[in-house]
């Protein structure tokens, strides 16, 4: 049974929903406008014939799970939510872009069938295999850097850091040239045809190379992964490279240098809440700097502001600008585990149009650039 | 005739003992802490009538202790149960008081004395209040002797207390005795009655409510010992960290109950021991503000509607369809803000609060299980003892001769407790009664 025959109220079983509205109290985008989960699951349970799908308030939420960590029947909104969005995309319903379509065209594009690419060019003078146990999924970094130019997210700072980081202890991993979208601004923004057809791809490719494990610098690839995947027949090991990095320090296989640089960690959705994966980038950061945490971590952690690059508007603005002003009052460096949280922050951090109080000066810098940098450090 | 064993000392326990006493029967009430009393013995008020807790309770404990035909058992735990109905042999494991109880006037004059004074938070009080190493778990205590921690205690746990041990010296009547043994004792007896009450469960794992976090986030048991006028803070209501009383107050509805993920039941009290809470700070502040946020009342009890009524329409309390998402606090002065879906416009609303009291679930103690085994009886899906038949046989266990009351059984308030209590009494009398005739006629 494909995501789009599935109703979403049976799947996630929102008819235990007693309407409390605790998923609203605690959402942080009910918080700056006028949205309310338990409204929508109200509609989807009590007026079915108005198709909760038609309604545009569906593209509002974030996907960040905070909402389903407290809701004391158990109902997974977000996952209600895709499966809404799935039955919005049947109808020739869609979210609006925050990047004009762009970043969604790009994914769709990579879902064709002998498509040709050129995505390697940048692991010039890293360690790579073209087939081996071991994958580096580089995911969307190298497009990032040109989309986002004017923010300078250097994201592709990431993949060669995450190499960096493999290559000093002693792994080549695979880094592909056919490697697709992992497919999950897709997946969550409805169009679970085109997720499935680059899971497809990449699972296929992955099998072609002889690949048992899969190494990731994105929560968002990590989650796919990991999970999405796995529902469609993946049989694949996934590791984040904060776990990766520390397995290799356990090991004595990486040798990294420790730092005083205060630096404080934002949770990623996908990775933390999605997936539980809370202390390995923890402890990681600890052998390389002082960690420091913000009131709201780990299970609590604030979102990013944007999901899957829907919705972008004030309300995200006050996301960010609220959590990096809880960042800047602990520490000057700001630690991401997800390039979109980055991507996200340091678009809040360059807005002009935004006034008010000016956020703190703030470093935002990924883990794994941060792990690239104590090994270099280590060397001296 | 048999003696039975009660276990538990709580109110339902107190009462089954007394019943059963005033039958003649020999009673062993066996408490795993200190001092017989329970849960009511924490409470301030009992609604809906408002009546002091400890001062109804406090004469039923000195007539336990007092009572000719019951012997208790503090500090005891019953680690087997052999036999069956009419004959069954209890063992009862009594820890070291390190006090002789016989000598002990409960004067006080060691727990002045300790090194540890003030340092160890204190059980009673959810720890709002210190104790020492000695020290009387609280003031009504029954047995009214006092009990060494061995644990915090710095002579039993390291063999070494200063030059010399202060509260001994302190002692006129040479009551402490640090070789006093752990005792075993057996026991037989026809009946048992079962009532080991509840735990509280512990919402610090429910990060949206910032408990433990928030200086003022506080559990609905905590707050009965702060409004309590024998308390930590005498019954003044006080916000961190200026000391002031609160002008706002947020009481929040099951949190950790009713939730599918943890207890999926309902408390049965809480509905009303907030509204009674609520009641509390207006009779203490009447210009205090009060919002209960549950997502319905559940006020089933004699005289429990009109409660509801009179603390809504008379003392002003307000009630909100709604259970919040979120309570955050502003660092610096730690005044709190509750974050809710406002039932009517459908969209997010907040509300500051300087205290937030958290209607956390009751749920059966840690030890059930371990418990349930020793008993040889069997428990429901979510560890209270089950009853062999919920309609016609509500105080017997799945084992015969074995009865259960109170809390541990299901949720229920202090009457119903008690009329199970007597209930339990009446069955496990009925046993004896049964034993004796049989031997009479063998």
């Amino acid at each position: 049974m494909s995501d789009q025959k599935k109703d979403p109220v049976e799947e996630t079983k929102a008819y235990y929903c007693v309407e409390c509205g605790k998923c609203t109290g605690i959402c942080p985008v009910s918080r700056g406008t006028d949205y309310s989960p338990r409204r929508m699951v109200k509609r989807a349970l009590e007026e079915p014939e108005s198709d909760v799908a038609r309604d545009p308030q569906i593209w509002n939420c974030l996907t960040c799970k905070l909402c389903g960590g407290v809701c004391p029947s158990d109902v997974d909104y977000i996952d209600f939510i895709k499966m809404v969005r799935s039955r919005a995309v049947d109808q020739g319903i869609g979210g609006g872009c925050s990047q004009g379509g762009q970043l969604s065209t790009m994914a769709r594009m990579m879902a064709r069938d002998g498509l040709a690419q050129s995505r390697t060019s940048w692991t010039k003078g890293l360690d790579v295999a073209q087939n081996g146990e071991v994958m580096y999924f580089v995911g969307c970094l190298p497009y990032f850097d040109a989309v986002f130019d004017e923010l300078r997210p250097d994201t592709l700072d990431i993949a060669k850091s995450t190499v960096k980081v493999l290559n000093a202890a002693g792994i080549r991993p695979v880094v592909s040239e056919s490697e697709r979208c992992c497919g999950h601004d897709l997946l969550w923004s409805g169009d679970v045809e085109s997720f499935r057809t680059l899971a497809r791809q990449n699972i296929k490719q992955m099998k072609m190379l002889g690949v048992r494990k899969v190494i990731t610098s994105c929560a968002e690839c990590y989650r796919t992964l990991s999970r999405d995947y796995k529902e469609l027949g993946a049989d694949i090991e996934v590791q984040h490279i904060s776990q990766a990095a520390l397995e290799l320090v356990g090991q004595g296989r990486l040798k990294v240098a420790s730092s005083d640089r205060k630096v404080t960690l934002h949770d990623a959705c996908r990775l933390g809440r999605h997936s539980g994966v809370y202390e390995e980038p923890r402890e990681v950061l600890k052998t390389i700097a002082q960690l420091v945490e913000m009131p709201r971590n780990r299970v609590a952690a604030s979102c990013c502001g944007v999901g899957a690059f829907l919705m972008c508007g004030a309300n995200s603005k006050r996301i960010q600008l609220e959590r990096l002003n809880e960042a800047g009052g602990v520490a000057g460096t700001l630690v991401t585990e997800c390039p979109k949280c980055q991507i996200h922050f340091k678009c809040a951090l360059n807005d002009k149009a935004i006034a008010g109080p000016k956020p703190p000066d703030l470093e935002i810098v990924d883990l794994a650039s941060l792990l690239a940098r104590s090994l270099e450090a280590g060397k001296k | 005739m048999k003696d039975v064993l009660v276990i538990g000392g709580g109110v339902a326990g107190i009462q089954a003992a007394l019943d059963l006493a005033e039958k003649g029967v020999k009673v062993h009430l066996v408490e795993r802490t200190p001092s017989i009393g329970g849960r009511m013995a924490q409470l301030d008020k009992t609604f809906p009538t408002m009546d002091c807790s400890i001062c109804i309770l406090a004469p039923k404990m000195a007539d336990c202790a007092d009572h000719p035909n019951i012997t208790v058992h503090t500090c005891s735990e019953l680690t087997a149960l052999e036999g069956e109905a009419g004959k069954f042999r209890a063992t009862v494991l009594g820890h070291a008081r390190h006090v002789d109880a016989s000598k002990c006037t409960g004067c006080g004059k060691c727990v002045e004395a300790c090194r540890m004074k003030g340092r160890i938070p204190n059980e009673f009080d959810f720890g709002l209040r210190k104790r020492g190493a000695i020290y009387l778990p609280f003031l009504q205590a029954v047995p009214r002797v006092m009990n060494i921690d061995d644990k915090r205690c710095l002579l039993l746990r390291t063999g070494k207390c200063g030059d010399k041990q202060l509260c001994k010296e302190a002692c006129e009547r040479g009551a402490i005795d640090f070789d006093q043994k752990d005792q075993t004792v057996a026991l037989d007896v026809g009946a048992v009655v079962v009532a080991t009450g509840f735990d509280i469960f512990d919402p610090s794992g429910m990060f949206e409510y910032g408990y433990g976090r928030f200086a003022n986030v506080r559990t609905a048991m905590e707050y009965e010992r702060l409004i309590c006028a024998s308390g930590p803070t005498g019954g003044h209501l006080e916000v961190e960290p200026t000391k002031e009383h609160p002008r706002s107050m947020a009481f929040i509805q099951c949190v950790g109950a009713r939730d599918l993920r943890r207890s999926p039941f309902c408390c049965s009290v809480c509905c009303m021991y907030a509204t009674k809470e609520a009641v509390l700070v207006k009779e203490h502040y009447p210009d205090t503000e009060c919002t209960i946020f549950n997502v319905d009342m559940r006020a089933l009890g004699k005289g429990f509607e009109e409660f509801v009524d009179r603390a809504r329409d008379e003392y002003g309390v307000r009630f909100v369809r709604a259970r919040p998402g979120q309570v955050t606090e502003d660092p610096g002065t730690k005044k709190l803000t509750v974050w809710y879906e406002d039932p009517e416009l459908g969209k997010v609303k907040s509300m500051p609060a300087d205290i937030v009291v958290l209607a956390t679930a009751l749920v059966p103690h840690p030890g059930t299980a371990a418990l349930a085994k020793v008993l040889g009886i069997e428990l429901d899906e979510h560890m209270f003892f089950k009853v062999k038949d919920p309609l016609m046989s509500p105080v017997e266990s799945t084992r015969p001769g074995v009865f259960i009351a109170g809390y541990c059984e299901t949720p229920k308030d202090i009457p119903e407790s008690v009329a199970q209590a007597s209930g339990a009494a009446a069955r496990a009398y009925e046993v004896l009664a049964k034993e004796k005739g049989g031997a009479a006629r063998a």
